[in-house]
């Protein structure tokens, strides 16, 4: 079994924080989305991360950081939006272009995925595709993603929906699916005619008679496509806790989850809900729900519901 | 370089219609043969020295501001009240060269043809220069962020008036939108910014939509050396006129309520 990992898109809902910086890369709680996905994958599978040429730097110095010996970046060669081969474009183009003839464990590099990959795997039983499901419990919120509609025997997936307006089901794919060698032709067929969607490989398979199982799980899941989104993340990994170097603080305040990044401080300030990335300076500042990129420097500001772009200075 | 030149012109050439001006009073009053009374060059003479003192004047009131609108009776009144300070230095300077004043009627008449000549080579002179600024590659080439209907208006508004602040591109934070707005092309979201300032020579950007992004934009114009703009709209002020005050010090933008027109004078 081969790991690939998508991590090739161009997160517009994110800037500034993905100006520079592909969406994998972003920390969730200090850790890249992308690092807590390759770790999670076991060590005897090899991975391989599909970016675009507008990242490849950035990928680069990941790359350099992780101690697993198995990972294989593949850099698309693209630097616009319009110009990406798209998600599922990209996963065929490897597969044609390496022969893999292996199943395949096909992951979006910007989910976070709460569950044991172990478990995951262990539901796999290698002939028949697996997807990852979690349940939202709001069927409004599911039309943003692929639902599944699973069988009486609440394991076979009985429809799959990419994006539907009116979603039958809260049950949506998470990015995470397990594909046997079979199926990797059908996946490549279905790339040429809808390159960026990845949840259609599961219709099409269904359409094709497949069978498909469904690994549904209940630990956090999170699709971080937007600001709110990893806020929520990160307030549901830290808790009501300051994750870094609490001696970078003084005179300080914190309220709710507070991630402190490398060699950033703070002083005479109150902090609530906020992350701060590498190399900030915060003084006499008031941040509620907040994330600031590398290098800023806030002094005498107070500032709620903001992403802040690399080296910002706002000083009072 | 092409606005640094075209402003030094603008200056030489007013100074030129300002003494004409007065000049031309002379020529009026006291008559084209030259008199011994008042000679010609001990008048202009008090007139050449008042010039520094007066586009001073004219430069600190903003009249050769690229976003001033020339052939307007905002910029009248404000070339009128330079005029009138003119008046006064030139009365003032005769009186200290030659212990005596002139004509009143011969000042009157320099103040008001200069008033005139002014305004009129202000107006002609801003037309031929927004065509210069705007031939070729523009000299101020503008971004604009957002393709609402208040962006589409704006667009339409700098190509109505050939504004030298030119708009070249237009980026949609939202996505979805059109691909351009008044022929001007939408060539991405807000993560292309960098990319599209640098691609167009961005000098200028006016944020229109996203006022939640309104701290990096401002950021990113810091960055990189440019003018940042902020359409009143994008605050839901959509008074025509929003000016900027002060509140113990410290600048505000005041939107007044529409009292009766004479109300302002006690604000």
């Amino acid at each position: 079994m081969r790991a690939f990992i998508l991590a090739g898109g161009f997160a517009t809902r994110l800037w500034p924080l993905t100006e520079k910086r592909a969406k994998p890369l972003l920390p969730l709680a200090g850790v890249p989305l992308l690092t807590r996905l390759v770790d999670a994958v076991p060590p005897h599978i090899p991975v391989t991360v599909s970016t675009n040429a507008a990242f490849a730097d950035g990928f680069a110095a990941w790359r350099a950081t992780m101690r697993r010996p198995d990972i294989d970046v593949i850099i698309e060669q693209t630097v616009h939006e319009g110009e990406k081969l798209g998600a599922l474009g990209a996963v065929a183009q490897w597969i044609a272009a390496t022969g893999v003839d292996e199943g395949l464990l096909l992951l979006t590099g910007d989910n976070y995925l709460g569950f044991r990959m172990d478990d995951f795997l262990a539901a796999y039983d290698g002939n028949v595709p697996l997807l990852a499901a979690h349940d939202l419990g709001d069927v409004a919120r599911a039309r943003a993603f692929g639902t599944v509609v699973l069988d009486a025997d609440g394991r076979s997936v009985r429809s799959f929906e990419e994006k539907p307006a009116k979603p039958k089901s809260s049950l949506v794919n998470t990015g995470c699916s397990a594909l046997p060698a079979k199926t990797l032709p059908l996946l490549v067929e279905h790339a040429r005619k809808h390159p960026d969607n990845v949840g259609g490989v599961f219709e099409a398979l269904l359409a094709a008679g497949w069978a498909v199982h469904c690994f549904q799980f209940h630990e956090p899941w999170f699709d971080i496509g937007s600001f709110d989104a990893y806020l929520e993340a990160t307030r549901a990994l830290v808790g009501d806790a300051v994750v870094g170097d609490a001696s970078a603080m003084t005179g300080t305040t914190c309220a709710g989850s507070v991630v402190l990044g490398n060699a950033s401080r703070v002083s005479g300030s109150s902090l609530r809900n906020v992350v701060l990335f590498e190399r900030c300076s915060v003084e006499d500042c008031v941040l509620e729900d907040c994330v600031v990129d590398d290098d800023c420097v806030l002094k005498g500001i107070d500032l709620r519901g903001k992403m802040l772009r690399a080296g910002t200075v706002l000083r009072d | 370089m092409r606005r640094v030149l075209l402003t030094l012109l603008w200056l030489v050439t007013d100074s030129i219609v300002y003494l004409a001006a007065y000049g031309l009073a002379y020529g009026v009053k006291v008559g084209w043969i030259l008199s011994t009374d008042l000679p010609v060059d001990t008048y202009l003479s008090a007139v050449a020295i008042t010039v520094p003192g007066w586009l001073f004047v004219m430069v600190t009131m903003r009249n050769f501001s690229l976003s001033r609108g020339q052939a307007t009776a905002k910029n009248l009144a404000y070339i009128a009240y330079a005029c009138v300070i003119g008046m006064a230095g030139v009365a003032l300077v005769f009186y200290f060269l030659n212990q005596l004043l002139f004509s009143r009627e011969l000042l009157l008449l320099g103040g008001m043809f200069s008033v005139g000549g002014v305004f009129v080579w202000h107006a002609t002179f801003d037309h031929l220069q927004r065509w210069l600024l705007r031939m070729g590659p523009p000299t101020y080439p503008l971004l604009i962020i957002g393709t609402n209907r208040e962006a589409q208006r704006l667009v339409e508004l700098l190509q109505r008036e050939r504004s030298p602040i030119t708009p070249v591109a237009i980026l949609d934070g939202r996505g979805g939108g059109p691909k351009s707005v008044a022929g001007i092309p939408v060539v991405g979201k807000l993560n292309a910014l960098e990319e599209t300032i640098r691609r167009f020579h961005i000098t200028h950007l006016v944020q229109c939509d996203q006022l939640e992004q309104s701290i990096n934009l401002v950021s990113v114009c810091r960055a990189h050396g440019l003018t940042y703009l902020l359409l009143p709209f994008t605050l839901g002020v959509v008074e025509p006129y929003v000016p900027t005050e002060t509140l113990g010090g410290k600048p505000v933008i005041a939107v007044h309520p529409r009292n009766a027109w004479w109300e302002w004078f006690f604000r």
